[in-house]
């Protein structure tokens, strides 16, 4: 293997576990995530010539994922998007269960955002990126990333409503 | 997830949004294990070291071994496959029979021939004797089944007396139809099949073949106890006869019950899911309920999480065997939450007191758990809702109920499974 080829190597693997969070907060489960980092790796490694170096090569990276993940959403039937791997239960105390269980349920409405709100809330929610980057990262307008993002918003006041107000009156 | 990995957004809400946003840094998703995350980096190595037109050659078994997991869509389309399959050969097979009757070339394809060489090795000789006969026998003078076998190069011969031999295996076959005839005429007198059909069972290859004769040629009362005989003798390639049968409305009784003891759970399962009479499906859905097994367990869930076939699943649910609802009470316990939420509509929806009265205790003794308040929840019956009212006292069960009511919510669109 040439010097290049093991910096490129370098630079993959330092990605990967950013990519498979993204992959798995995106798909709602392991699995799938999995399917979908697997093919973005590969698409990553054959056009890996095309990144030049005009954004960091984590934003290139999550580029190719979306685009992945977009055809993956409308090739997958919209039953099957549902969560199917929330973390195990761990032989931890009653209340840290609780705790788990209301975790796992706010993972998976956010995975069950519709898909270009669920990017959105996700990149500038969990990934930390400005809507600026996101707009460009999405190829959308920045207008689009904020109403996205309120829409999304919206959305999970109404879907988690319930536990809001349980958090109110714990 | 880590507080420092969640970014309020930059939106000017209000205290409401705070408190979303607060929410939301809870979020929990699974992480991979680490079985995970060497594939992938292996996957990378590959891929970064193979080129052009070889890349997709050299990673593909790389991906065809990424999960071990059991893809049950993958499993259900195989056994539809599988069906289809079986039901063609069926066919074929009947036509080559039929064939087989009126000319007269019978030796190659002639299925009585097949199990009497089956049933007789002993009587059989290596092959080698072949050469011999075929350098002293005129090979057009004869032709007897006994020399066209023995032409066949590469076959078993008969021994040196062929006519003895046959005369053998002809009393061997007899003596396998009048075993047949007398299980026949007992199933025939009303008797169960488990009583009559014993005898059967250490040559259930042979009995099959010659049953799936007699249930397509016989009538009345004969060809009903043949059915019924399948059952117990029969296996997965019996199914698209007794399928075909099931389509007379005097023998569907007999034959769908034939199909439900016969088919493996995933053939039951691919049965349910290619959809058609509704009547049938529920039946074959009861044949499943009544297996013991954790696959069986497994497909339930599977099912009960398919739209189409959830409200059927439903109907039965009383139906399931104990093992079934031990396995069922287990996966309250299940990683993924839809198999849970499976377990939690199944048994939701039994009427039966021991299910109830074990719910109960599961929601006494784990107090934070809000699979059993589910459970309850789903049930909806006047106890259920009484039970689940003066839990709702206790504050601190307040979050668990909203948690079961949100999940079920979730899942099905609606709070409580109306009846």
């Amino acid at each position: 293997m040439s010097e290049a080829d093991k910096d490129w190597e370098n630079l993959f693997q330092s990605q990967l576990p950013n990519a498979l969070r993204l992959a798995v907060r995106l798909t709602g489960n392991v699995h799938d995530a999995e399917d979908i980092l697997q093919e973005s790796l590969l698409r990553a490694a054959r056009s890996r010539e095309t990144f030049r170096g005009d954004c960091t090569f984590r934003t290139w990276l999550n580029r190719i994922i979306v685009n992945v993940f977009r055809t993956w959403v409308t090739s997958k039937p919209s039953v099957e998007t549902l969560l199917e791997e929330p973390m195990a239960p761990s032989d931890s105390t009653d209340e840290e269960n609780e705790q788990q269980a209301r975790s796992e349920l706010i993972a998976q409405h956010v995975s069950r955002l519709p898909e270009r709100q669920r990017e959105v809330l996700v990149f500038v929610t969990y990934e930390q990126m400005s809507p600026q980057d996101v707009a460009e990262l999405l190829g959308l307008t920045i207008q689009n990333v904020y109403s996205n993002l309120t829409a999304a918003r919206q959305q999970l006041r109404k879907t988690l409503g319930a536990l809001m107000k349980t958090g109110v009156d714990q | 997830m880590n507080a420092d990995s969640f970014k309020q957004p930059d939106l000017p809400d209000g205290d409401l949004d705070a408190e979303l946003d607060l929410l939301l840094s809870e979020a929990k998703w699974p992480e991979a294990d680490a079985e995970t995350l060497m594939r992938l980096s292996a996957l990378t190595t590959t891929a970064l070291q193979a080129s052009g037109e070889d890349l997709a050659m050299t990673v593909k078994p790389l991906i065809a071994i990424k999960s071990d997991r059991q893809n049950p869509w993958v499993v259900i389309a195989v056994s539809i496959a599988a069906i289809v399959l079986a039901f063609f050969a069926g066919r074929w097979t009947t036509q080559s029979d039929r064939q087989n009757e009126i000319v007269a070339k019978p030796q190659e394809l002639n299925p009585s021939k097949v199990i009497e060489n089956t049933l007789l090795p002993d009587q059989m000789a290596p092959s080698g004797d072949t050469e011999d006969k075929k350098s002293v026998t005129p090979l057009m003078g004869d032709t007897s089944k006994e020399s066209l076998a023995n032409n066949q190069p590469g076959k078993l011969t008969p021994s040196a007396d062929p006519v003895s031999a046959k005369r053998k295996r002809l009393s061997q076959r007899d003596k396998m139809k009048q075993q047949l005839d007398s299980v026949l005429a007992c199933l025939e007198e009303g008797q169960k099949a488990e009583t009559c059909c014993q005898t059967l069972l250490p040559r259930k290859a042979q009995f099959e073949y010659l049953l799936k004769e007699i249930v397509r040629t016989a009538t009345g009362q004969r060809q009903t106890a043949a059915i019924a005989a399948m059952g117990f003798v029969g296996s997965d390639g019996t199914v698209p006869l007794l399928l075909e049968i099931a389509e007379k409305p005097d023998l569907r009784i007999t034959a769908v019950e034939s199909v439900k003891r016969v088919s493996s759970e995933q053939m039951l399962a691919a049965l349910v899911l290619q959809g058609g009479d509704v009547a049938t499906r529920k039946e074959l859905l009861i044949g499943l309920a009544h297996r013991k097994t954790p696959q069986a367990a497994f497909i339930w869930l599977h099912l009960v999480r398919t739209p189409d076939c959830r409200d059927l699943c439903l109907q039965v649910v009383d139906e399931l065997s104990p093992e079934l609802v031990d396995l069922l009470f287990a996966e309250l316990d299940a990683p993924v939450i839809d198999d849970r939420l499976a377990a939690i509509q199944s048994l939701g929806r039994r009427v039966d007191e021991s299910t109830f009265k074990r719910t109960e205790l599961l929601c006494q003794n784990f107090p934070h758990r809000w699979e059993p308040v589910a459970i309850l929840m789903w049930n909806g019956s006047e106890t259920a809702m009484g039970f689940l009212a003066r839990l709702q006292k206790n504050p601190e069960r307040y979050a668990v109920i909203q948690t079961a009511a949100i999940q079920l919510k979730t899942a099905t669109g609606a709070g409580s499974g109306s009846r």
